[in-house]
């Protein structure tokens, strides 16, 4: 179980399979509505919030990156139920994160390398989007993706900077791992002084 | 950092420029002068040259002196041989001498290796072409020719003559060799782009009069597109037919594309004829932390002539293939090799947004080898 102050992930240690084995949910970090990203008239978030899981089906985060089974997100008064079954589909703009991948690869049997990084065959970590609807809708706090495939349950330790340049120790558990992504929990900083840190 | 930021790298060195009416020759000196503009240097320029192959030898006296001499003027163009518009005309010396014309005229000798020796000799004294004889046997005799000075300015120069010579010839391979700039973050290759002589007429669209020849980690790969013309002579296969109007030419100090602009209007919508050539950007241990492991590779890549404007995965089985080179010696990719394409945030089956509705922006990071 790995706990924030908006989020929760709870999971059956090394079981990534559906069978009712994990939930999460939480309410993501937005950006503001302004700046390079902003348009003329801003969409004010007012309540917003996701959540994954309690599937018989494989269809959720523990096991990819598409939760599109027992999964529900809300945004400003309304919500949007997928039922436990296995008639929904990932590409219905139901909720979802959104891992790195080369392009024209979207079935698994067409990815023979995964997505790594340079000639150092360490994977790249890029902010862990969450959103439905074709959009990005937020951000996972404290966690981020890689660009590879991973150790489900696996204890990942990574070096960051924090604002005041003093290092710190970033440990995380690899929630789920898929092909070209896995999804990496931060449980635990050492280290650093601390400043600002976000994830 | 630990989150890559998946930044744009900036060259800070970038520029473009829109070629009508690109023929060989504006082509190349235009994509060179580009180039050179935006960080690549000059390493060669290269000659053109080209042949003419006297398959019976060439007119010889016999030696004897007659009196008076008759004089004549030149024989109509292309006279004994002609290069571009100089041409030349054999006399015989002993019965004739040079009367008037536009012509140079060229005194026979006693033997073959003579004749075409003295004319050899007036080809280099009044053209910009250096002449050399190739004696092939005791009758076939070669001229090669090349032109003086370096560049596309002495390409598609005809050769031709009145009987003499086995057809016609057409002089090729003017152009530049440049060099990327490279620097700690990219690698450096060089790129040389010149003539051929494909005609046009019974080509397909991969034989193109514009010519590139990468040299990549020490291995060479060449890749052609069509001139101005060319498209409208013959069978240019599924590129379809007509006249290139424009060529689009973007250069950095790594890399360059080149791109029918936008699309031909004619028979064929998407119409794609273009080059991409990259050495992309990487981080050495100067720029991220060490824990980040990042081992500075040797990385190049370019894509084929009609690759560009489909999805950036760049490995169409119908297609040229593509030339990856990635800290080995090059090779070509099609199919599900694991040719150059884009990564791009995953959204399943239509295009991603922000959560104000507008388009994501990213760098392009490309993935191969």
């Amino acid at each position: 179980m790995i706990a924030g102050v908006c989020q929760l992930f709870i999971s059956v240690p090394a079981v990534a399979n559906g069978a009712w084995a994990s939930v999460a949910g939480g309410i993501p970090f937005v950006p503001p509505a302004a700046g390079f990203c902003a348009v003329d008239a801003p969409v004010t978030i007012t309540d917003i919030w996701w959540a994954c899981g309690g599937s018989q089906f494989p269809y959720g985060f523990r096991e990819q990156s598409n939760c599109y089974a027992c999964m529900t997100y809300y945004r400003n008064g309304v919500a949007v139920v997928a039922a436990d079954n296995n008639n929904t589909r990932p590409f219905d703009g139901l909720l979802c994160l959104f891992p790195l991948t080369a392009v024209n690869t979207y079935s698994s049997d067409q990815i023979p390398w995964p997505t790594i990084t340079y000639s150092s065959h360490r994977p790249l970590a890029i902010d862990a989007f969450v959103g439905w609807e074709w959009s990005i809708r937020g951000q996972l706090w404290d966690a981020y993706l890689h660009t590879a495939a991973g150790t489900i349950d696996a204890i990942v330790n990574a070096e960051d900077t924090e604002s005041n340049g003093l290092p710190f120790t970033v440990r995380s558990i690899t929630w789920h791992s898929q092909f070209y992504s896995s999804l990496q929990l931060i449980y635990e900083i050492e280290g650093g002084g601390f400043g600002n840190v976000a994830y | 950092m630990l989150i890559d930021t998946l930044s744009i790298q900036y060259s800070g060195n970038v520029g473009s420029t829109r070629l009508g009416n690109p023929s060989q020759e504006r082509f190349i000196n235009t994509w060179s002068q580009l180039l050179l503009n935006h960080g690549w240097t000059q390493i060669e320029a290269l000659h053109a040259t080209v042949s003419a192959n006297f398959p019976l030898g060439a007119p010889i006296t016999a030696g004897v002196l007659t009196l008076p001499l008759i004089t004549v003027n030149c024989s109509p163009f292309p006279g004994s041989l002609s290069i571009g518009s100089q041409w030349f005309s054999f006399y015989d010396p002993f019965l004739q001498q040079p009367g008037v014309g536009g012509c140079i005229f060229v005194p026979e000798g006693l033997t073959y290796a003579e004749s075409l020796g003295n004319l050899v000799s007036a080809i280099n004294a009044n053209t910009p072409w250096v002449a050399t004889l190739v004696q092939n046997t005791s009758v076939n005799f070669t001229i090669n020719m090349e032109a003086l000075a370096g560049g596309a300015e002495f390409n598609f120069v005809y050769v031709m003559s009145n009987g003499l010579t086995t057809g016609t010839s057409r002089s090729s391979g003017g152009g530049y060799v440049l060099r990327s700039s490279g620097g700690s973050n990219s690698a450096v290759y060089d790129c040389a782009c010149y003539n051929a002589d494909t005609h046009g007429a019974n080509d397909n669209y991969l034989s193109g009069n514009i010519v590139f020849t990468f040299t990549i980690n020490g291995t060479n790969a060449t890749t052609n597109i069509l001139d101005a013309t060319q498209g409208t002579l013959g069978f240019m296969g599924g590129i379809g037919v007509g006249a290139v109007p424009f060529y689009t030419i973007i250069a950095n100090p790594y890399g360059f594309a080149v791109f029918d602009d936008p699309w031909d209007v004619t028979t064929h919508n998407l119409r794609t004829i273009s080059v991409f050539a990259m050495a992309p950007y990487f981080p050495t241990i100067d720029t991220v932390p060490p824990s980040e492991n990042f081992v500075p590779a040797y990385a190049v890549f370019v894509v084929a002539p009609n690759q560009i404007g489909g999805a950036p995965s760049w490995n169409n089985f119908f297609m040229a293939p593509d030339v990856m080179c990635l800290d080995a010696a090059p090779f070509v990719t099609n199919g599900f090799n694991p040719s150059a394409r884009l990564l791009a945030y995953r959204s399943p089956d239509i295009a991603l947004f922000t959560p104000q509705a507008v388009m994501f922006h990213y760098g392009a990071y490309v993935q191969f080898g």
